[in-house]
This record gives structure tokens, C-alpha cells and sequence, in this order.
């Protein structure tokens, strides 16, 4: 017996209790759908009286979570009860409906549709009681403070509450600072409390509306407090990292338009790159000057890629019989673009004056008539102009570069309180780290402080530089003790090493914290083995001609839509699919896509139908693309399968190599050795010939990185 | 089973002496396995060493401890007499009562009584011819005795004053105040409710008692309230802080730093998880617990404090690290069972509560009772080793297979064995203190404690060494329906090598650290001087009245009650309400099922609370747990928001010192021997008589904060004795039969 000490019993049910078991729960059953059927019933009879109410009342009090009875009890309510009723009736159902909730949300307090049917009788009594509302849910909260129906529930009823106090902001004003003290004490009690932690995020919102900035700062000072006892407690905890997160704020960041060309005169074609995928708002203004008045030039604008309309390069095209004169200013007002990523805004209008004069684009590329290329020329023809006029003519004031405001709260006049303030918290939270060096929650904030603190200095100094280092180490340091979220930790450094790469290629602005192109931009650029998972900013590559992404784990060759002038690219050894984007990339020669993932020969073809159908197509050039030792060869067959499928694509000059480079180098040896064999056996020299191929070459192409 | 008329006749399983704790258990585990048991208890009270009292019960008690008993020099020469009365007043030595002059209880009509000269003239009288004149004395000079309760309390004085070489009152009575009989009628007054401890105890939430308690169903006969803080007394300020001891109390604590928190919190992780950690304490095993702690963790001293004292510590000074973390685990698993507390701490004191719930147990299966019932003679068969049955007062010879005791119901001849194996004396200095507000502020079931060594004394004070043993303080309030609501009672205590030295001189240091001690110039300022200099002022205005003896407090220390501020008054009645933690049963365990529960009941409650609210501001109804000061809504409008956060800023932070402090209104000092020998029973050759194989002796109450041990000793007699049975299965309850 003593053996039994500690254990948990468990009651053996004998059979008979069993069946009594059985029989109880079937009946309850037979119950249930028999009220059911009535339903039905009363749905279809269209009866509205006691009867049917008492159905639903039966049905609700089985299954509070039957939203579809609400419904019905609503209408019933309504048809057969309200409408008919003077006010004090209708008070009298409200209330009744009232306290019919409140004893079914005792037993299920996270039905949505409890708490909806409470509104609904609440917003259509002539006098709610918000109050006594407040009282209910007060209790819930105490019950479960993490019970998010009574949190949303509540800032619902404050809002009622503030409503009614429209004129009175004092009281509106006093009721946030409750709340607040509410949300403190919820969090004193158990800090592992989103619900608390968001509610007091908003609330503080609103309180600092009427605060100095002195008072905000304490403030500021006294939630980093709270928030840093909570995760020295837990670092485990994520509510309170969250909460840290948002206090911390974001850099509002800015747009940057990095360039503009014109890339064709007949038609007038111009190029636009920013350096992050924007919406356009409105059509960005393109004027030309006739005899010294501007014009505008009507026009389209596209985004690069399958989606027009979402990008970070755009092209206009003017419309067909328009003229132009020597020079065309491209204009972009602020509220033309908005960003895809939350907070980036265009912060000043800019203006692009190009010049048209010298026409002549083949001296320059040499190559393809319609398109600008050359060593770097595409953005020297261009010339920025300062703030500009609004369509209304007013100078659009530009806001001070310094601008810090993320939250309402951390914002600070000054990037020094911005850096202050991110500085010490990089040292509070490195600390942290000191102490727990495997928590996962300080190395992601620390990764976030450093980044933002990198926004506020040169991306070419010595300070960007270190941080990027750091950043790239904590993010590799993530993926070794999280590795669930391994994905996202090898996004984020796939992020950071990019921007380590392509500090050649762009500068800091005049405009601070904006950036465009460096003037010297290079030809060919080696991202070979630094573990990318996807190009973050391709519109950063608009003027390279050779690219090489050997031994990546890229999974999307969706960026390619963005490289004008590019006419090598190796993705030997990456993680694609299928051909993506290859549409906007007219002077590509060849492609490596050795040892990938493509499995469906339709997942190459597609890719060179938009690239044959691609605006820019030319005709006459050829691409070459290796697709040796990607599953689709094994599944589809090699040679004698490709040829048949090959009227898809065979007159649009693609030459497609499935052999890999390797295997055609040991096949040449062989064959250099048969062809000795051959010739010391006296056999017909050269008669070994890959004729008619080609579409299948056997030439050995190195690749120049 | 056995009915009372053929007690004679029946061989019971066991007879159990003492209602002390263990042997209730015992008993009622006996009962419940089917054994018969008889019960027998020399006292008029259950619970023994660990029962519970009113005031005048108090009293008779000390007096009953204190008496000289005769030696019977007839039965000198029998070895098997049972000289209960006598081992008992052997137990307990240094016993003093102290009165201290209140005078705020009579608004400045203080006047002192010398006894000096009806002591000298009657110095030669019998002790009751001297009780006479000196009541008479102090009846004459005092207007006050109207009510019976008066007369007791003067009767009682007198009988004190009386006394010339008593340990009871020694020199305190040489002189007395208007404002002690006052005093003293006042707790006449409220005597019974009183429920004074005399080893006073904590239950872990999920310790094995509680545990017992829930598998048993015996927890159903039971109330608790939770422990709501514990204070440690820190050398380095000299203060008593209150310390973090949960999850939520390191989060608010304003005393540590974030780094300190961390490395606490991640201790704490450890902790919990030891056991599958050897390879972290391995080494430390037997080594002090505070050197791993302070080794392996880096921990600052105050962190060490907090680990080491306010959560590991369960009475033992010399913790090694198994040890240690073993009473860490069990505060850790403890926490949030019912509450942000790890201590339960039961209703109507602790000690007899308990016992008199097992005794029900025990009483329910056939066991029977007796209390008050004189013992005289064991008989053992000397050649067997075997003991064979207790002979009472009326001659009744009491037979049973097992004998299972305490050392008082030992016979002379066993105690003479037992005191021989002792080699290790032991003791407990106790003080029993009742005062007039809290010494925690809003804080008032509470517990402190001042590490050993760690107490920094006055110049000059006595005793001149520092603790020697750590000093445990437990304050009780209203709320635990062991004090009235507006009295505060502090049990301190100390374990204690040696039998010299006073319990008094061992803890009134730590007293002095806590209360104000009327009188004494080293204890606590006396409350509010603010507003007793202002009365000082007014006395002096007006001529002031003559200044009474010297060994008493100047009258005026104290402002009247009018003159205390609305702050004194606010704590007064705050603390003396059902204390901040609702009380409880054993069933509120957090989960679900209570939640469900809760709203249920909460329901009708809230609609009547909601309704008649009539203000938008959130006001919790109950206060559950402490609120935040500054946190409850306010609504006052034309605030600057920067004050109201600043006010939210101090919230939470662990208020430790009360803003008045208390004052000292009666105290008894004892020490009781928890002397054991390392081995009770025999080993090898000895010239004393060994104890009877078939005699269980307990071990006495010793000075630990809870009853674990005790408890895991009740199971092991339990299982020793009936191998095969289960310990306190759960009662059958008659719902129990239907299963849905």
C-alpha cells in the first residue's frame, strides 16, 4: 500500500457505470438535436413570439458558442418583442437579455459571441449603464486578468464611456490615467500579461498627448523601468519584450529614390529606382520644356515584374506622339509613394532634370538600341534638384531630417536623445546578455538597438560597419540556440550581409538619413558562399552586368526583374524552383542554374515566356542556361524529353546545357581519349560532332565572376 | 472497539499520551487503519507542548510551569511513577511576565502605585497574607475597579507583587501604573480571544502536512489565511526589510538591482529543478548552503539574504546544501498554490487547531478521549523488555500492545534513562508579545528574521554577543482570529545551546528592533514624537504632574488617541481589519475549476456591488491581494500627471517599516528543552534500564517554522507500525459513492 503513496489514483469504471454514462450522454444528445430541429422550425415558421425565444434560450444555454441562434434571438427580440415595445419594456428585455449573458459567460467567459450580444443590447437601450458594465468586467479581469475578451471589452466600454464625456476632457483624461493605474496593478499581479501591457501602450498614447516633454521623458524613463524589472525577472517572457520592442520605437524610414535615367527615346522611356518596393499613389509628374514652357508629357509608369504596380524600379513610357524637348524633369511629391514596408514615407519632394540631347545610345551600349547601359552612365545624365514646388506652388517645407518620432512616446527632437537613449539600452540589455547568454529575447533586441542606432549614423562608417559585423554574429548566434525560427533569423542576415556587400554601390545622400548610387558603380559583383537566402533590394543592381550568387540558399529568382543590364548570372548551388523575373532582364546571355531545385520543365519554360514576351525582348540574341543537375532533368528525362518539349521555347534563342559542367568535362575527357582511341585504332577523326545541337550545347562555358 | 466501561478489560492496539501534534496523527492514522486507540492527555487542552490558549488561560498556564512541584519523597524509590506535572515544569525555565504601562489608555489620568512598602511590611507574611494587603493596597489607591475584569486584574497584580523569588515576575511589580491594571483589565476583556501558541508554525502550501492534510480530507475541519510577507533583518541598515520571495515580489522589488533580480530569479529556476541537476551541487553537498549559493551563483549579499533566509531557511542554522535546496524546492512548489504566499497559516492558533483536527479523525474511527486525566504508574515486564499498561488516577490499570508518548508521560526510571543518553543540550527561547499595531505597516501576518550573528547591538546592551542562533518572528493578527482586531501578537523565537541565559536576555534585541518597549530606551522611539512632544508641550504648559518612578515610561509617550495623526489611526484600523489575504480552505487551489467556482459565487455579490456603484472608477471589490499603493483608481482631476506617475512609480516598492511603531503592551518570556539524545534507545551493554521495546517516545516540538518533520515522523512510526496499511487514506465521503 505504502508503494501508493504520491500517486495519482485513477477510478476504474465498472462496465455498468460506463453504460449509465453512455446512456446519460446520448440522451443529453437526443435533447440537444431535438432543439435543433424546433429551431429549424421556428427559423422557417417565421414565429416570433415567447415560444421561440424560449428555443434559443434552451439552445444558447447548451451551446453558447452557436453564433447562428444569436442571430435568430436578435431578430426574434427585434420582430416580435421590440419593435412593438415602449421604452420601459424595451428596457426591461435589454436587461433581461443582460443578465441572460452575464449567467452564460459565467460558464464560458471567451465567447465571442457572448460578448457581442452584450453590445448589441447595450448600444440599443436608451440609457446603458456603463458603469455597472465596468463593475462586470472588473470582475472577469480579476478572475482571469488575461482573459483578452474582457480587456478588449473593456477599452470598449471606455470609449462608451469617453463618448459620453465628449465635452469633458478632463474626465476623458482622468479615466485613461485609471485605466493606467489599472494596467499597473494587473501587471504588478502577473506581469506575463500582453493584454495589460498593450492596453497600457495605448493608454500612455493618449496621456501623453497632454504632457511636456519633460513629463514624457520621465515618463519614458519610468516604463523602461518597469518593463527591464519584468524581463530581469523573465527573460523568458515575451509580453514584457514586446512591450520593450515598442517603447524602443522604430526609425521612421525614409524613402530613397536612388536614381533616375532615361533608358530610350523612341519611344521616351526613363528608369526610376528606389531603394526599397513602393505603391504609387499618384502618377510621379514628367514635364519637358517647349520653347522654355514646361509641359507635362503624358505617359504610363510600370513597376519591373509580373505586378506593375508594386516595385522598387519603375519605367515610363510616354504616350505614343508626344513630344519632348531637351531636358525632362521627373518630379516626385511625397504623397505620390507610399511605402509596403509600415512607417517609410518619401520625406521631401525630389526632381530629376535628364537630358535628351544626345541621342545617340549606341555609341554608349554599343549593343541594344533601346536601352541605356554602359559603365555607369545611366545615372550620370542625371541631376538632382532641391525642394520643389507642390502642384499648388507651394515650397513644401521639408522636415527636419532628425525627425526621431517613432512612438508617441520615445520620440525625441534630437537624434543625440535618440542616441542616448538607444545607447543605453544597448549597455542595459548587454549586460542581460552577459548574465544569460542563451536567452534568445536580449539578442533580438540588442540586433534591433543596433540597427536603429545604425540609422543614425553614415552607413559608411566605421560605427555602421561594426554594427553590421555584430548584427550578422548575433543573428548566427540565434539560428544556433533557436532553431525553430531559424528562417527568419537567416532572412534578417541575409539582410545585414547584403547591405555589407553593397556599400560600393550606394552613398550616403545630402539628404541624410536618405542614400542613392555611388557615381562609380562596378560591372561585375562575387556573393558567392555568404549564405543569402534572398536579395533583399535588387533594385541596388540595376547597373551590374555579371552577378554571381554561387552556393546561396536563394530560393526565388524573382529579383532578376530588376537587373536592366545584367548579362551573366550564376545561381549554381541555390535553393530555386523555377524560373522567376528573367522579363525585365533583356541583355541576360547566360544563366547558371546548376544543382537547384527546378523539378517541372514548365517552371524554365514559363520564365523565358514573359522574357520572349518581355516589352524589351530583342530579337536575334541568344541566352544560354545550364540546368544540369536539377531534379527536373532526372523526372522529365534528359535530352530526348527536352527535344520534344522543345518547339516551347526553341525560337526565342534559349540554348539550354542539363548536363552539369562536370560531368561534361569528364565526358570530354573520355571522349578525348576515345577520340585518341579512335584515331590509333585508325577510325574516323572528328566524325564525333553535337550536331544540330543547338539547343544543347556541349561547350564548356567558364564563367567569368 | 472498546466503550468506556470495559476500558479495564480491553487490550487496546496503542495508547497514545499527549495531544501534542505528532501524537495526534499517529493516532488518528492508528484509528483510521482499523487499530484501537486510546487517547489520554494529563491537560485540560489538546495539543501539549503546541497548544493554544486565551489570556487568562496564558497565565494559568505560566503559573502551572512555573510552580515548584514537591518531590514525593514517598515514591522516591519507584522507578515506574509518572511525575507528569514535574517533567513538564522541568521543560520550561526563565519564565517572566512583563506589563507595560500604556498610558494612552487612560488620556493622561496616569498614575503609578508604589508596592515597595506593603512588600517590606509584609515581607514576613505567608504568601497569601501578602496578596491580601497588597490588593487591598492597590484597590484603595485605584478608582477604576468597577468591572469584574478590574478586580481580576488587580487580584492577578497582587498575586505577581506578592511573589518575592518567582521567576514569573521577579522585580516587575515593585511599582504599578494605573495604565497596567488598566491594561491587564483589558485583556482580561478579550481573553478568549486570544488563541496564544506556544509553538508557533507555518504550513507550507505544499508541503507533506498540507499535502496529508488535502489526501486525507482531514484540511475540511480547517481555515487558513496566507503568510502575506517575509522581513529579514539586515545588519548593514540596521533595519528590517521585507524581503522578495516570489515571482511578482522580485518584479516590483525596488530594493534590488536588475542584475541582482536576474541572478536571483535564475537561482531560483535552478532550484526548482535541482535534483536533475547534481552535477551543479554535487561537490557542495555537504558543505553550508550558503557557500554554494555564494559560490556557485555569485549572489550579492542581499540576494544571498533573500535565498539563504527569506526562502530556504526552516529553522536550522547549519543548512548544508542538500538541505538547503530541499527547503527551497518546497517553498517553490508552495508558491502560487493558493496565493502569492508559500505559508499557510491555520485559523484560531496553529498548533491545537491541527491536533484537535487528527484527534476528530482518530475520534470518528473508534478512538477514545480522554482529557485531564492523572496518570500514575506504566507497568513494564521487566524481563521481557515489554511495557504492559499505564495505571490513572482512579486506579484503572489502561493495557495496550504499544505505548506511544511524549518524555513527560515517561516514568521516572525511563526519563532517568533518556536523560543519560543526552549528550547535546537544546533549548528554545520564546516570547510571546502582544502589542498594539503592526510592526510591518500594511503587512500583518507576517514573518521575520534576524540571521544568526547578523543582530547589531547597542552599546552597553545585553546580551553583549550577537544571536548566536537565527531569531524567528511571526506576527499574527486579527485575521488569523488568534488576537483581537486591533492587537497584534509576535511570536519571536530561537533555538538555544545552553540552559543559561535567559529567554528574555536571548531575544530582546530583536524586540528592540521591532517595537517600542515602553521603558526601555534602546527599543523602538516611541510612536509619533511628534505629536508626544506636542503633549509634552501642553503637559508643561500647564504644570506638569509629578514624574513617576524611573523604571517605568515617562506617561506622556504617547499622544492621546485625539492627538495620534490620521495616519496612526489609518494604520491602526487598516491592520486591524481581517488582515489584506482572504481566508481560505484548502479547496481554493488556483486552477480552473476554482476560477469557475469563484464566479459563481461572485456573481450575485456583483451585481448588488455594481449596481450601487455609482462611479466610473475601477475599484476592485475585494482586496484579494495587497493593492499598490497609488495604483487604485484616483479621481481626483486637477492632479499634474506628472505627480500621478510619480506616485505610480513608488508602487509596489515592499514598505517594511511602519510609519508608528508598536508598542510593547504584555510579553511572556519562556525556554523549553528540546534537548534529545542522538540515539533514544539502546546500544550495546548499559546500567540503566532501557526503554521498552514497545514504547514509541516522540521527540519534542523543536524549533523549525514548520511541521515536516514532525509530520514525516508521525508517518514513519506510522509505518514502522503497521507495515501494511495506508497512512490517513482519504476519508469516505457519502457523495463519494454516487461518481456522477
Amino acid at each position: 500500500m505504502a508503494s501508493r503513496h504520491g500517486q495519482k489514483k485513477v477510478k476504474e469504471e465498472a462496465p455498468e457505470l460506463v453504460k449509465a454514462r453512455e446512456e446519460r450522454e446520448s440522451a443529453i444528445l437526443k435533447d440537444y438535436l431535438g432543439l435543433k430541429e424546433t429551431l429549424k422550425e421556428v427559423i422557417d415558421s417565421q414565429k416570433r413570439d415567447n415560444d421561440a425565444l424560449k428555443v434559443t434560450t434552451a439552445l444558447l444555454r447548451k451551446s453558447p458558442d452557436y453564433y447562428t441562434v444569436w442571430n435568430v434571438r436578435r431578430t426574434i427580440l427585434k420582430e416580435g418583442f421590440l419593435d412593438s415595445a415602449d421604452d420601459d419594456t424595451a428596457n426591461q428585455i435589454y436587461t433581461n437579455e443582460l443578465d441572460f449573458v452575464q449567467e452564460n459567460l459565467k460558464l464560458n467567459p471567451k465567447s465571442y459571441w457572448m460578448w457581442n450580444h452584450r453590445r448589441w443590447c447595450l448600444e440599443h437601450m436608451s440609457q446603458p449603464r456603463w458603469d455597472r458594465e465596468l463593475g462586470m468586467v472588473n470582475k472577469f479581469l480579476e478572475i482571469d486578468s488575461r482573459n483578452f475578451h474582457g480587456w478588449d471589452y473593456r477599452r470598449y466600454i471606455i470609449r462608451q464611456l469617453d463618448l459620453v464625456d465628449k465635452e469633458a476632457s478632463d474626465n476623458v483624461l482622468d479615466r485613461a490615467q485609471a485605466e493606467f493605474d489599472f494596467t499597473t496593478s494587473k501587471i504588478h499581479k502577473n506581469f506575463s500579461n500582453y493584454s495589460a501591457w498593450h492596453n497600457r501602450s495605448t493608454l500612455l498614447g493618449k496621456l501623453a498627448e497632454a504632457m511636456t516633454e519633460e513629463e514624457k521623458q520621465s515618463i519614458v524613463d519610468n516604463e523602461f523601468d518597469l518593463v527591464k524589472n519584468a524581463i530581469y525577472t523573465d527573460p523568458e517572457d515575451q509580453s514584457a519584450w514586446l512591450y520593450d520592442l515598442w517603447l524602443i520605437g522604430r526609425e521612421q524610414k525614409s524613402i530613397s529614390v536612388l536614381g533616375a535615367s532615361v533608358i530610350s527615346f523612341h519611344p521616351l522611356e526613363i528608369v526610376v529606382a528606389f531603394d526599397q518596393t513602393v505603391k504609387l499613389r499618384n502618377a510621379f509628374t514628367v514635364s519637358t520644356r517647349l520653347e522654355h514652357v514646361a509641359v507635362p508629357l503624358e505617359g504610363e509608369w510600370k513597376a519591373t515584374g509580373s505586378d506593375a504596380s508594386l516595385g522598387s524600379v519603375w519605367i515610363f513610357q510616354q504616350a505614343p506622339g508626344a513630344v519632348y524637348g531637351p531636358t525632362v524633369e521627373v518630379l516626385f511629391f511625397t504623397e505620390d509613394v507610399c511605402a509596403v514596408r509600415a512607417g517609410s514615407t518619401l520625406q521631401s519632394a525630389v526632381c530629376f532634370e535628364l537630358e535628351t540631347l544626345n541621342q545617340d545610345l549606341n555609341e554608349i551600349s554599343g549593343q541594344l538600341t533601346r536601352l541605356v547601359v554602359g559603365k555607369n552612365l545611366m545615372f550620370d545624365v542625371t541631376k538632382r534638384i532641391g525642394p520643389v514646388a507642390g502642384p499648388d506652388g507651394t515650397i513644401e517645407t521639408q522636415p527636419s531630417s532628425s525627425k526621431h518620432l517613432v512612438t508617441s512616446l520615445t520620440s525625441s527632437e534630437s537624434l543625440e536623445g535618440r542616441v542616448e537613449l538607444l545607447q543605453r539600452e544597448i549597455a542595459s540589455v548587454r549586460e542581460l546578455i552577459e548574465i544569460e547568454p542563451d536567452c534568445k529575447w536580449p539578442i533580438q533586441i540588442l540586433s534591433t538597438l543596433l540597427s536603429e542606432l545604425r540609422e543614425t549614423v553614415s552607413i559608411h562608417s566605421m560605427q555602421a560597419k561594426e554594427i553590421d559585423d555584430e548584427c550578422i554574429e548575433l543573428q548566427e548566434k540565434l539560428i544556433s540556440i533557436d532553431p525553430l525560427r531559424q528562417e527568419r533569423y537567416e532572412d534578417r542576415r541575409t539582410q545585414l550581409v547584403f547591405d555589407r556587400e553593397t556599400l560600393s554601390i550606394i552613398k550616403d545622400s545630402k539628404r541624410f538619413p536618405e542614400i542613392e548610387f555611388a557615381p562609380e558603380q562596378p560591372r561585375g559583383l562575387d556573393l558567392t558562399m555568404r549564405g543569402l537566402t534572398h536579395i533583399p533590394t535588387s533594385s541596388y543592381f540595376i547597373h551590374l552586368h555579371s552577378l554571381n550568387l554561387d552556393s546561396n540558399a536563394i530560393k526565388s529568382t524573382r529579383f532578376l526583374r530588376n537587373l536592366l543590364n545584367v548579362r551573366r548570372v550564376n545561381l549554381s548551388n541555390n535553393l530555386i524552383e523555377r524560373l522567376e523575373g528573367v522579363q525585365h532582364a533583356p541583355s541576360l546571355e547566360f544563366l547558371n542554374l546548376e544543382n537547384n531545385m527546378i523539378a517541372k520543365w514548365e517552371d524554365v519554360v514559363a520564365g523565358f515566356v514573359f522574357w520572349r514576351e518581355g516589352k524589351l525582348a530583342r530579337t536575334g540574341c541568344s541566352v544560354k542556361v545550364l540546368l544540369g543537375l536539377n531534379p527536373v532533368i532526372e523526372n522529365e528525362g534528359g535530352e530526348n524529353v527536352l527535344e520534344q518539349r522543345w518547339e516551347d521555347v526553341g525560337e526565342v534563342g534559349i540554348e539550354i546545357q542539363w548536363k552539369s559542367n562536370e560531368l561534361l568535362l569528364a565526358e570530354q575527357e573520355e571522349l578525348e581519349q576515345q577520340l585518341q582511341g579512335a584515331k590509333d585504332d585508325g577510325g574516323e577523326q572528328g566524325s564525333f560532332k553535337m550536331d544540330g545541337s543547338r539547343r544543347v550545347s556541349t561547350t564548356v562555358v567558364e564563367f567569368a565572376s | 472497539m472498546a466503550d468506556l466501561d470495559s476500558l479495564e478489560t480491553t487490550v487496546f492496539d496503542a495508547i497514545i499520551l499527549g495531544t501534542g501534534f505528532t501524537q495526534t496523527i499517529v493516532a488518528a492514522a492508528l484509528a483510521r487503519a482499523g487499530k484501537t486507540v486510546l487517547h489520554l492527555d494529563e491537560n485540560d487542552y489538546y495539543g501539549g507542548e503546541s497548544g493554544a490558549f486565551g489570556f487568562k488561560e496564558l497565565l494559568t498556564w505560566a503559573d502551572k510551569v512555573a510552580a515548584e512541584v514537591p518531590t514525593d519523597e514517598a515514591s522516591n524509590e519507584d522507578p515506574d511513577k509518572i511525575e507528569f506535572a514535574k517533567l513538564v515544569a522541568k521543560a520550561y525555565d526563565h519564565l517572566e511576565i512583563q506589563l507595560f504601562s500604556d498610558p494612552s489608555v487612560l488620556e493622561g489620568k496616569e498614575q503609578t502605585i508604589d508596592l515597595g512598602s506593603i512588600q517590606e511590611a509584609n515581607k514576613n507574611g505567608s504568601l497569601d497574607d501578602r496578596t491580601k494587603a497588597l490588593q487591598e493596597h492597590i484597590t484603595g489607591s485605584y478608582s477604576g475597579a468597577t468591572t469584574k475584569e478590574s478586580k481580576e486584574a488587580i487580584q492577578i497584580l497582587a498575586g505577581w507583587a506578592a511573589q518575592r523569588n518567582s521567576a514569573t515576575t521577579a522585580s516587575n511589580f515593585r511599582s504599578i501604573t494605573f495604565s497596567q491594571i488598566a491594561s491587564l483589565e483589558e485583556l482580561f476583556k478579550s481573553s478568549r480571544k486570544y488563541n496564544f501558541d506556544l509553538s508557533p508554525k507555518l504550513l507550507y502550501s505544499r508541503g507533506p502536512l498540507t499535502n496529508l492534510l488535502i489526501s486525507s480530507g482531514i484540511g475540511k475541519y480547517l481555515e487558513f489565511k496566507l503568510l502575506e510577507r517575509t522581513a529579514v533583518y539586515e545588519s548593514l541598515t540596521d533595519k528590517v526589510e521585507m524581503m522578495p520571495t516570489s515571482k511578482e515580489d522580485v518584479f516590483v522589488s525596488k530594493a534590488l538591482s536588475l542584475k541582482e533580480k536576474r541572478l536571483l530569479m535564475k537561482f531560483l529556476q535552478f532550484a526548482v529543478d535541482y535534483k536533475n541537476q547534481a552535477e551543479v551541487w554535487e561537490d557542495y553537498k555537504n558543505a553550508p548552503f550558503t557557500q554554494f549559493v555564494q559560490n556557485k551563483y555569485g549572489l550579492t549579499d542581499k540576494v544571498l539574504t533573500a535565498v539563504v533566509y527569506a526562502i530556504g531557511f526552516d529553522g536550522n542554522d547549519n543548512a548544508t546544501t542538500t538541505e538547503g535546496l530541499k527547503s527551497v524546492k518546497v517553498y517553490l512548489q508552495s508558491l502560487g498554490r493558493y496565493g502569492n504566499s508559500a505559508y499557510l497559516c491555520p485559523l484560531y492558533g496553529v498548533g491545537s487547531e491541527l491536533a484537535q483536527a487528527f484527534c476528530r479523525v482518530a475520534a470518528v474511527y473508534g478512538g477514545i478521549y480522554m482529557l485531564q486525566h492523572g496518570l500514575k504508574n506504566h507497568n513494564v515486564d521487566q524481563e521481557a523488555n515489554q511495557w504492559k499498561s499505564v495505571i490513572d488516577h482512579t486506579g484503572q490499570v489502561l493495557k495496550a500492545n504499544q505505548l506511544i508518548c511524549t518524555r513527560e508521560y515517561l516514568s521516572r526510571g525511563m526519563d532517568a534513562y533518556l536523560e543519560a543518553r543526552i549528550l547535546n543540550r537544546s533549548y528554545v527561547s520564546h516570547c510571546i508579545l502582544v502589542t498594539d499595531r503592526s510592526a510591518f505597516g500594511e503587512t500583518t501576518l507576517c514573518k521575520t528574521l534576524f540571521p544568526m550573528g547578523s543582530l547589531v547591538l547597542n552599546p552597553g546592551e545585553k546580551p553583549e554577543r550577537t544571536n548566536e542562533h537565527t531569531i524567528s518572528v511571526l506576527q499574527m493578527c486579527g485575521g488569523t482570529m488568534s488576537c483581537p482586531s486591533d492587537r497584534f501578537i509576535l511570536y519571536i523565537w530561537a533555538e538555544s545551546d545552553s540552559a543559561q541565559g535567559s529567554a528574555k536576555e536571548a531575544l530582546t534585541a530583536a524586540i528592540r528592533k521591532l517595537v517600542h518597549i515602553p521603558g526601555d530606551a534602546l527599543s523602538l522611539k516611541a510612536p509619533t514624537t511628534a505629536a508626544a512632544s506636542s503633549v509634552a508641550a501642553a503637559v508643561a504648559n500647564e504644570g506638569s504632574k509629578p514624574v513617576h518612578s524611573l523604571d517605568e515610561a515617562p506617561p506622556a509617550t504617547t499622544g492621546s488617541p485625539a492627538s495620534t495623526s490620521d495616519n496612526a489611526s489609518a494604520v491602526a484600523s487598516g491592520s486591524g481589519q481581517d488582515g489584506l489575504q482572504p481566508r481560505m480552505s484548502l479547496d481554493q487551489e488556483m486552477d480552473m475549476e476554482t476560477v469557475r467556482q469563484e464566479i459563481l459565487k461572485a456573481e450575485k455579490k456583483l451585481f448588488d456591488e455594481s449596481t450601487e456603484s455609482s462611479s466610473s472608477t475601477p475599484v476592485p471589490s475585494r482586496p484579494s491581494t495587497p493593492a499598490p499603493p497609488g495604483s487604485s483608481g484616483s479621481t481626483s482631476s486637477s492632479k499634474p500627471l506628472s505627480k500621478m506617475f510619480q506616485k505610480s512609480k513608488s508602487a509596489g516598492s515592499l514598505t517594511t517599516t511602519p510609519l508608528i511603531s508598536p508598542v510593547a503592551l504584555f510579553a511572556l518570556f519562556y525556554k523549553r528543552t528540546t534537548s534529545w539524545p542522538r540515539v533514544p534507545y539502546p546500544i550495546g551493554s548499559e546500567k540503566l534500564k532501557p526503554l521498552p521495546e514497545n514504547l514509541t517516545l516522540l521527540r519534542p516540538m523543536d524549533h523549525s517554522l514548520d511541521f515536516e518533520e514532525a509530520t514525516e515522523e508521525a508517518r514513519a512510526i506510522f509505518e514502522r507500525l503497521c507495515p501494511d496499511a495506508e497512512f490517513l487514506p482519504p476519508t469516505p465521503e457519502p457523495e463519494d459513492n454516487s461518481s456522477y
